[in-house]
């Protein structure tokens, strides 16, 4: 007997009549669950710990992101009022610092002023508005020189060298 | 067995399911597991396998709901992982093989396929229907794994081609390439037989 396309076709639809014994799919679910289950609780240790701490902190997370939230804006105000007083006060910067040390007094010390110049920015409150500057060998032992006749003071203001003696090209 | 479920439902429970509500994926469970269990059985042909790979299939696909995306039907998805997941246990499985068939339910002596074969005009008698039946299981698992695949989604699932090659990852033409060369192989099967 030759089985043809069609005959063929039937005896693989009748398979679809092959069925489990009834009920198997209730239990089906159920083993299921239970091995989901036994799934869990074969986890490593290391990994069901850090589940239950993940669930226990999340507890004070609300707590914690509001903690974060006051400490960041307690930390921008004291930027704030830092940078006000700051702006308020020029004379405590670091150029009013250069400045007296450059003044007559200090002018044979260039050693003295070039390190409080680039003094690292965490040496103290004055230099942070000053990044590190390294002010030139030639301009510095030129403010070292003893002033001859008709010479005026030069300073240093606000990190740039300065002179009282009138610019020229303006 | 033909119709495709509703993918905005699937879509709901998936959704659940990733939120964390495990009642949903059990929803899931309940929809899909005859459809896949004929899947996996007529690849497989034991009962037994088919009820470990069955659980197999949806604890992976527990598993891997988080990354679901969507991209395809959730039909389509778990699907696929049913196919994969019987084609590498043969493969493991090789040649060390024992049939546990399932019984034919009540609802075959309805069918309209049993009474047109077993029907006077027809040379297939009820009693030769059951031994062709046994030997069209023997021929079955003589077919490739992924020939088997397609006879199993086509022919006794009744997918449509297009629905078969979004599972295999496969164009069409292939899929009735492979259905073509399957036919052949279990009617010279058969033919042998008698």
């Amino acid at each position: 007997m030759t089985v043809d396309e069609q005959t063929l076709s039937k005896l693989l639809r009748l398979k679809r009549h092959e069925q489990p014994p009834p009920g198997y799919y209730d239990d089906f679910l159920r083993e299921f669950q239970t091995r989901q289950r036994a799934e869990l609780l074969r986890r490593p240790a290391w990994r069901i710990a850090l589940d239950r701490l993940e669930a226990f902190s999340s507890q004070f997370f609300t707590v914690a992101r509001v903690s974060y939230a006051t400490a960041s804006f307690a930390v921008l105000c004291a930027a704030g009022i830092l940078t006000v007083k700051m702006v308020q006060h020029p004379g405590n910067g670091v150029g009013a610092t250069v400045a007296t040390l450059t003044d007559g007094r200090a002018s044979n010390q260039p050693a003295q002023l070039a390190q409080v110049i680039s003094a690292p920015r965490g040496a103290g409150m004055n230099t942070m508005l000053v990044p590190n500057i390294r002010i030139p060998d030639a301009l510095l032992n030129a403010s070292a020189q003893p002033m001859g006749d008709g010479q005026r003071p030069r300073y240093i203001l606000d990190t740039r060298p300065a002179s009282y003696e009138p610019p020229f090209s303006f | 067995m033909t119709d495709e479920p509703a993918p905005n439902e699937d879509a709901r429970l998936v959704a659940r399911t990733q939120a964390g509500d495990p009642a949903a994926f059990d929803a899931l469970v309940v929809k899909y597991s005859p459809r896949l269990y004929g899947l996996v059985y007529n690849m497989t042909s034991n009962h037994e396998d088919t009820n470990d790979l069955l659980q197999d299939v949806f604890a992976k696909a527990y598993r891997s709901i988080a990354g679901f995306r969507g991209n395809s039907a959730f039909y389509t998805w778990i699907h696929s992982i049913a196919v994969n997941m019987s084609i590498n246990f043969l493969k493991k499985r090789g040649r060390r093989m024992t049939m546990s068939l399932d019984d034919m339910d009540a609802g075959i002596e309805n069918d309209k396929d049993f009474i047109e074969l077993t029907s006077s005009t027809n040379p297939v008698r009820e009693a030769d229907l059951s031994e062709l039946q046994q030997r069209l299981n023997e021929a079955m698992m003589k077919l490739s794994y992924d020939h088997r695949a397609v006879v199993t989604m086509f022919d006794i699932q009744g997918m449509p081609h297009a629905e078969i090659a979004k599972i295999l990852g496969v164009s069409e033409g292939t899929v009735r390439s492979r259905l073509f060369y399957a036919h052949r192989q279990l009617q010279n099967y058969l033919e042998e037989f008698h």
